[in-house]
């Protein structure tokens, strides 16, 4: 057999698919071939990596929230009820909402001049008697503000204005039609007076052109600013790989700063202040060993390892007997961590702490552990601590 | 670690969702066909473990994989009325669960979070291990330990094609046989044979540098 063939036959070998013939002829060649021996070793601790990872239960109450889901009303229920219910508060209160609206368009245009006259011409119309005698000549205008030609000899021939042909069409049946010219010849007036106010436009047209480059400008140094920023705000959260990683990402000239020694870094990383409590914690210099994970703790807040840190200390204050301490350095890994991996064990050890000091909450909480937490270790434990110490 | 002695493949290997007599499950179903949403959360209660175990490993993230795994159930009830007592339940559900997942990564066109891979911090004199406490407790070192190499083998799923990840999850984490996985998945049972050897051995790959200090 072929280190290739017996190679191919791993998975089947692990899984005791194969025959008996070819699993000797299998178990022989890895016997005698040292490199596939030691990639069946390997290939069997991976796979076995994989199993332990074991299973997960989802947070507390999801069948529940799941039974929530499918009885809830569909999009447009949930709406209606949004917009309607209840009657007695949301109808009144849209009603004034309306009210308000309605005051607040009216107090604009009455403060607005130019939204008055857009609107006069429909508000007050020359009575049916006028609509007999040829229409007026329009009124002297300034040169600025000259209605267009076509307008005014429109109004003169009593004809309407060619805008408003389309317009006549459709309401040819209202007496209204009849004042076309008058009206065309007031929105030529209005066009022109619009004419006249290109300049303030461009200028405002070029003071946002120019707006920008300013904003460029100011974009560019605010970028240079949160990149300057961005270094030590990275380190802070990841705090264990910028210190492996070992590497200065704020220099502002290659040259300003020297690089730092290994030694003087490995001191600060987060990695060597756990692993320094954790020796003292090994060797049962308790005090040491408190004072350690506390300065990890207050240096690095953010580290993956601080819920391991809380854990340590409460073991370590209860390794000295102190369970108070111990029983708010669980409580603090507990509120700090509630979706922790540690949280079965910190109730446990905390609730064994209660129990050390008398104090009965230890066995509920112990029952708790065990009902919310059915499949930890520590429920095991918790259930035979029950049976031992709790009526 | 033992392992306990595994039956031939294709054999009745118990896996999680199979541990539930499927009479009940047949009989919540009913209920839950007729319009008893309470039948229904019985039956969510009884297979949620290891719908979310399966989201999870394939995701990577417990909170996304809380959200796919209520989108399956979800998705179970209102395809409810089709199921027709044929097969298991939990097949039927593992299914839908498989589809929902691979799904969702292809719609995402992103593999799943990588999470981070502990790197050994090089010095010179490793800490000592606390591996009990006095009151026969494993330390906070071990505690560490254990949850950084489930960081580091859910690091190296995520590598694994989707397809290779969702076999792995379904053979080694939730112990499916092989007739189970391709009739869940639509697959012949060759392709789950070769599948689970590719993604196996890539595994293998991946996880050969961390692990042989451990042992």
């Amino acid at each position: 057999m072929t280190c290739h063939e017996a190679r191919q036959a791993f998975s089947d070998l692990f899984d005791e698919g194969l025959p008996p013939a070819a699993r000797d002829d299998v178990r022989a060649h890895l016997q005698a071939c040292p490199a596939c021996q030691a990639e069946w070793s390997a290939f069997q601790q991976a796979v076995r990596a994989v199993s332990d990872l074991g299973g997960a239960e989802p947070s507390p109450g999801f069948a529940a929230r799941v039974r929530q889901a499918l009885e809830a009303p569909p999009w447009w229920e949930r709406t209606a009820r949004w917009i309607f219910l209840p009657l007695k508060v949301k109808v009144p209160l849209q009603a004034a909402a309306l009210l308000v609206l309605g005051l607040a368009g009216l107090l604009l245009y009455e403060r607005s001049p130019d939204l008055r006259k857009r609107t006069e011409p429909l508000t007050t119309r020359p009575p049916a008697a006028a609509r007999e005698a040829p229409p007026a000549p329009a009124p002297p205008e300034t040169p600025a503000s000259a209605p267009a030609p076509e307008a005014v000899k429109a109004a003169e021939r009593g004809a309407p204005p060619p805008a408003a042909e389309n317009r006549q069409a459709d309401t040819a049946a209202q007496p209204s039609s009849q004042d076309e010219p008058a009206r065309g010849a007031q929105a030529a007036k209005d066009k022109a007076k619009e004419a006249e106010q290109p300049a303030p436009a461009a200028d405002a047209l070029q003071k946002t052109e120019a707006a920008p480059e300013a904003r460029l400008g100011q974009a560019d140094s605010a970028l240079t600013v949160r990149r300057s920023e961005e270094p030590p705000a990275r380190e802070a959260e990841s705090g264990a790989a910028a210190g492996r990683a070992q590497q200065p990402q704020q220099a502002p000239t290659p040259a300003a700063l020297p690089p730092p020694s290994r030694k003087s870094l490995a001191a600060r990383t987060p990695d060597a202040l756990y692993s320094a409590a954790l020796t003292e914690l090994a060797g049962k210099r308790y005090e040491q060993a408190v004072s350690g994970f506390r300065a990890f703790i207050a240096q690095y807040p953010h580290d993956p390892k601080v819920p391991y840190a809380r854990l340590a200390l409460g073991d370590a204050q209860a390794a000295q007997g102190r369970q108070p301490e111990a029983i708010q350095e669980y409580d603090a890994l507990l509120q700090q961590f509630p979706q922790s991996p540690l949280v079965p064990t910190a109730l446990y050890r905390q609730a064994q702490a209660r129990l050390a000091l008398g104090d009965p909450s230890g066995c509920p909480q112990l029952r708790d552990l065990a009902e919310r937490y059915p499949r930890a270790p520590e429920a095991g434990q918790a259930r035979d601590a029950l049976t031992k110490r709790c009526p | 670690m033992a392992r306990e002695p595994r039956l031939l493949p294709g054999g009745p290997i118990m896996s999680e969702a199979d541990r539930h007599p499927p009479d009940e499950d047949h009989a919540l179903v009913a209920h839950a066909q007729a319009g008893d949403t309470r039948a229904f959360e019985a039956l969510v209660r009884r297979h949620q473990r290891w719908v979310f175990t399966l989201a999870l490993r394939m995701i990577g993230d417990a909170a996304e994989a809380e959200d796919l795994a209520q989108d399956v159930f979800l998705k179970a009830y209102r395809g409810l009325a089709g199921f027709r007592g044929t097969a298991r339940f939990s097949t039927w559900l593992y299914s839908i669960a498989s589809h929902h997942c691979l799904n969702a990564l292809e719609a995402r066109g992103r593999q799943p979070l990588h999470q981070r891979e502990p790197e050994r911090t090089g010095e010179d004199d490793p800490p000592p291990r606390l591996e009990r406490l006095a009151n026969g407790a494993p330390g906070a070192d071990t505690l560490l330990e254990r949850q950084e190499r489930a960081q580091l083998v859910q690091a190296a799923l995520a590598r694994l094609k989707t397809d290779q990840r969702l076999i792995v999850v379904l053979r080694d984490i939730q112990g499916m046989s092989y007739e189970a996985i391709a009739e869940a998945l639509g697959i012949e049972l060759g392709t789950v044979r070769s599948r689970l050897h590719r993604a196996r051995m890539e595994l293998k790959g991946l996880l050969a540098p961390h692990l042989t200090n451990d042992q």
